[in-house]
């Protein structure tokens, strides 16, 4: 391979072709955040943890299975209509349990499709809700949540998104993918930056608590933020409100099953853009 | 401070066959080495490509969790500056071919009107490209050319890889690999004249 350098630095093109070459070769380089660099080696040396027997997700009834191809079939019939028009990434709800039991923006019929920008989401005792942002980042809320999507920023200015979880739990995936932009989670003790993961995050009235199964995350508790805790992989961390200092801890066995069947389940095929 | 690009070449004996072998194995010391060798070159590249430092940064994390879930493929007996672009260049691709960038890249082409200058999305490179006029006209040049002219000019010239990495790359016969670079690199040298006239005081 050197030869073969030494060659290229020999092929010298002359003129103007050769002063932009010589130029480009001074073009320093960029660096990146320090935070993203901890991130990225974290996600390098402390990948998600191999499962020995995976855990499938659960299969959905044949009636429902076929409920969603056929909306997934027509979900795709709009696309190929919408191709060529700008998309706007908005929250579209991917599975509704008990939709009764689901408070929503407005009052908003949450069904699947339904495509919300921003507003208070609420789950109740035998109700849950999932949600995908674009093809990028999928999230189910659990019985007993409470969250609030702030508005999307304009995409001129911020692309970064937000989501304040106030009781509960969600579960959400990247499915390993970048984001593309910065995604926040905040709760009353803390915000955590996500990219490239399978985690989840959860909030009983006095406390929060951050579970990763993959990539990184950094966690930063509200009342310290000058100590963020970078999690790493099979790590999750609870943040008390009492200003006690956080507790780094192994995933138990319940989080482990619930996250390895949140990133089997993946991401959502792509979705129509809203006409 | 930003560093020069020749800053990385360095230390470039530090990742031997004995220590790569111990990559392939996922031991903890030489991975981190591995890393450190890799990170600063892959983000800089992606960044050069995408103009983009939040894209940079996810698409740099992307490549490493690649990386780790195949590290056990590297050839210890080679330089694995080829196998690890050709990550890069796969999850870059692969980017470039979902819905998120095709929305972007729309955007992107209205910010790029005409002779304009090109803006560094790196704070740092940008104050150095301000005090000097050539690293401006190449920068924008550089993003007045294809995707493809763009990507094998970064990959042969900026990183100095082999030819025949590139071509493992990018799929192609090592001639083929010459003939596409020189086509570039003649797109740049007009692209690049054309700037520096938009820029000189007299025109």
């Amino acid at each position: 391979m050197s030869d073969d350098r030494h060659n290229q630095r020999g092929t010298n093109p002359g003129g103007n072709e050769g002063r932009a070459i010589a130029a480009l070769r001074r073009l320093p380089r960029a660096q990146a955040s320090a935070e993203a660099r901890a991130r990225a080696r974290v996600a390098f040396l402390a990948p998600a943890p191999v499962a020995e027997t995976p855990v499938r997700p659960k299969r959905r009834s044949g009636f429902r299975r076929m409920t969603a191809l056929l909306a997934a079939a027509l979900l795709g019939a709009v696309a190929v209509f919408m191709i060529g028009r700008t998309p706007t990434a908005q929250w579209v709800v991917l599975d509704v349990v008990n939709p009764v039991g689901v408070s929503s923006p407005a009052g908003t019929d949450l069904a699947v499709g339904t495509r919300l920008d921003a507003g208070i989401l609420a789950t109740t005792a035998g109700s849950e809700l999932e949600l995908q942002l674009g093809e990028r980042l999928r999230f189910r809320m659990l019985p007993g949540t409470r969250i609030e999507l702030p508005d999307a920023p304009g995409r001129w200015f911020d692309r970064g998104r937000e989501l304040l979880l106030t009781s509960g739990e969600i579960y959400g995936t990247t499915a390993g993918q970048a984001l593309g932009f910065p995604m926040r989670f905040y709760t009353e003790e803390l915000s955590a930056t996500l990219t490239g993961t399978t985690f989840a995050v959860f909030r009983t009235d006095s406390t929060s608590c951050v579970c990763l199964w993959e990539g990184g995350i950094t966690v930063i508790p509200l009342d310290d933020p000058d100590s963020p805790i970078l999690l790493e992989a099979g790590q999750r961390v609870w943040v008390y409100k009492d200003e006690r200092t956080p507790d780094v801890l192994p995933l138990n066995d319940m989080e482990t099953m619930k996250l390895q069947m949140t990133q089997d389940a993946g991401l959502a095929a792509p979705l129509p853009q809203q006409p | 401070m930003v560093p020069a690009r020749s800053q990385f070449k360095d230390d470039a004996g530090a990742l031997t066959p004995d220590l790569l072998l111990r990559v392939t194995r996922r031991e903890q010391e030489p991975l981190e080495v591995f890393f450190n060798h890799f990170y600063d070159r892959v983000y800089a590249h992606v960044v050069n490509l995408m103009r983009d430092t939040t894209l940079g940064e996810d698409l740099t994390q992307d490549v490493f969790m690649r990386l780790h879930r195949v590290i056990d493929r590297l050839d210890p007996q080679r330089d694995p500056a080829g196998w690890v672009f050709t990550v890069a260049t796969n999850v870059v691709r692969d980017y470039w071919r979902s819905a998120d960038h095709r929305r972007k890249d729309a955007e992107v082409h209205v910010e790029d009107p005409g002779d304009l200058p090109v803006a560094h999305p790196d704070r740092d490179v940008q104050a150095a490209m301000e005090s000097d006029e050539e690293l401006r006209a190449v920068w924008a040049a550089l993003h007045t050319l294809s995707v493809e002219d763009r990507e094998i000019i970064l990959l042969r010239d900026y990183e100095e890889l082999a030819t025949a990495d590139i071509g493992q790359m990018l799929d192609l016969k090592t001639d083929a690999v010459r003939q596409r670079h020189s086509r570039a690199v003649a797109r740049l040298g007009k692209a690049f004249h054309k700037r520096e006239q938009a820029e000189s005081p007299e025109s």
